[in-house]
């Protein structure tokens, strides 16, 4: 098997694997917990995982409510995941979700294999959607569609500038219509602190994996008591031959949540999730810092808003490291290569137009060691720098 | 060969873990603070301690 060994060797700045790195205690949980049912040598009565005792999964489901903010919770395979069961749960064929149009794809295709209509509400000249674009596009459905929209899906920062959007306005939007709303936190639950309550927010949406120190795939959908009564129904089915019932299986969770390795390393997680989000605007000033040297670099660009609210950020070289590499003999790889030898991962390889990258989870002389990295290339291939 | 041996196993893994985690935060020079230094050596005699009661108890 090859070792992955990009974290201990490089300083990865790939824009969603940032805060989906494991801590130490993930790591542990991993070795001890990866047989496949792991997690179920004590799964008794009434035989539903999240209702686990020994290791504390039914404790844990308590915790994760508590810490965004809700009043239950369940962990999901992703985000997608999550999207899916709540769309799921309210939306009927024909009926409409209004969503950003920078929304993140995975809620398009929920809404799709709900058979619902997608309304996007589009951003403003600052890359940023308001309350106010969100109540317009909520009167437009209705106007078209004869009937207000089932749902509201809002990304507090969006997956490809990572700016952070109008969630306050886009609720107080919502409620005026009486429209739930679905938080999608893929990119600030684990990071940031989330109150969802607080919010006024029917659902939360986070990523394990994405922010949240855990594997591939996990992820938390946390609600209301009310949304709970829908989101996370029972099974009601019964077999008309066998006459067979399915007891508290919830229908959108397929009966059993999260497992094994992936459930336990979420576990291991959570108290260092609730301490690092106190640290937020520690990491935000890491990412600024490095975006006021990046911009030293003449040509240099940030696409995200500025100054940053968040330590994923897509920026522009083409002005800038781009003129080098149509040049150079390595093309783009010109620049893969200046950063491998200083010890730089995560960067699309060859890219030297347009790209993300995250700094969190890095420590002040990591962001530092960094932002001198991009400026010495700058200075090696002849690029002013202020 | 019993439970102080799986036991000791897994001190030892988690031990290394530890180290992992330091040449994350270390990445990618290496350069350890006094107190880095201090936990990885930890680590370190940790994982070696365990390490030695696995060969005691398998008789190696």
């Amino acid at each position: 098997m090859e070792t992955r060994s990009r974290e201990e060797l490089y300083i990865n700045v790939q824009p969603i694997q940032a805060a989906g790195r494991l801590t130490a205690d993930a790591m542990k949980a991993m070795i001890s917990y990866g047989d496949g049912y792991s997690v179920c040598d004590f799964c008794l009565k009434p035989f539903r995982l999240d209702k686990i005792k020994k290791p504390a999964i039914e404790e844990f489901h308590f915790e994760l409510a508590k810490f965004v903010g809700m009043d239950e919770a369940r962990t999901v395979p992703g985000a997608r995941r999550g999207f899916q069961a709540v769309v799921s749960s309210l939306v009927n064929k024909g009926d409409s979700v209004v969503l950003q149009a920078v929304g993140h794809y995975t809620e398009f295709l929920a809404i799709e294999q709900a058979g619902g209509i997608a309304h996007e509400v589009p951003i403003n000249t600052s890359g940023i959607t308001t309350g106010d674009a969100v109540a317009q596009t909520i009167e437009k459905a209705r106007k078209k569609d004869g009937k207000l929209p089932k749902l509201v899906i809002f990304d507090h920062f969006d997956y490809t500038n990572a700016n952070e959007h109008d969630i306050k306005g886009a609720v107080k939007a919502a409620k005026e219509f009486g429209i739930p709303v679905l938080y999608n936190g893929a990119y600030t639950v684990g990071i940031k602190p989330v109150d969802g309550k607080a919010l006024g927010v029917d659902f939360v949406v986070g990523s394990g994996h994405k922010s949240m120190a855990s594997p591939a795939p996990s992820g938390v959908l946390a609600t209301t008591k009310e949304g709970a009564k829908k989101v996370f129904r029972t099974t009601k089915i019964e077999g008309d031959v066998s006459g067979r019932k399915f007891g508290i299986k919830e229908v959108e969770m397929l009966g059993c949540t999260l497992m094994g390795a992936n459930i336990v390393a979420m576990m291991a997680s959570l108290p260092t999730l609730r301490e690092r989000v106190k640290h937020w605007d520690a990491e935000v000033k890491n990412s600024n810092y490095f975006v006021n040297e990046f911009l030293r670099v003449d040509g240099n660009k940030v696409v995200s808003e500025c100054p940053r609210k968040h330590c994923l950020t897509k920026v522009d070289c083409t002005e800038s490291f781009d003129k080098i590499a149509q040049k150079h003999k390595d093309h783009g790889y010109f620049f893969t290569h200046e950063l491998d030898s200083r010890g730089i991962t995560g960067i699309f390889p060859g890219a030297t137009r347009s790209f993300k990258m995250s700094t969190y989870g890095l420590t002040e002389s990591q962001v530092k060691y960094l932002a001198e990295a991009f400026v010495e290339i700058a200075r090696k291939h002849s690029l002013e720098v202020h | 060969m019993g439970k102080k041996s799986v036991d000791a196993l897994f001190d030892a893994l988690y031990a290394l873990t530890d180290l992992r985690v330091i040449f994350r935060k270390t990445a990618p020079k290496h350069e350890l603070s006094a107190g880095q230094k201090k936990e990885a050596k930890e680590s370190l005699d940790t994982a070696k301690k365990a390490i030695d009661t696995i060969e005691k108890e398998l008789k190696l």
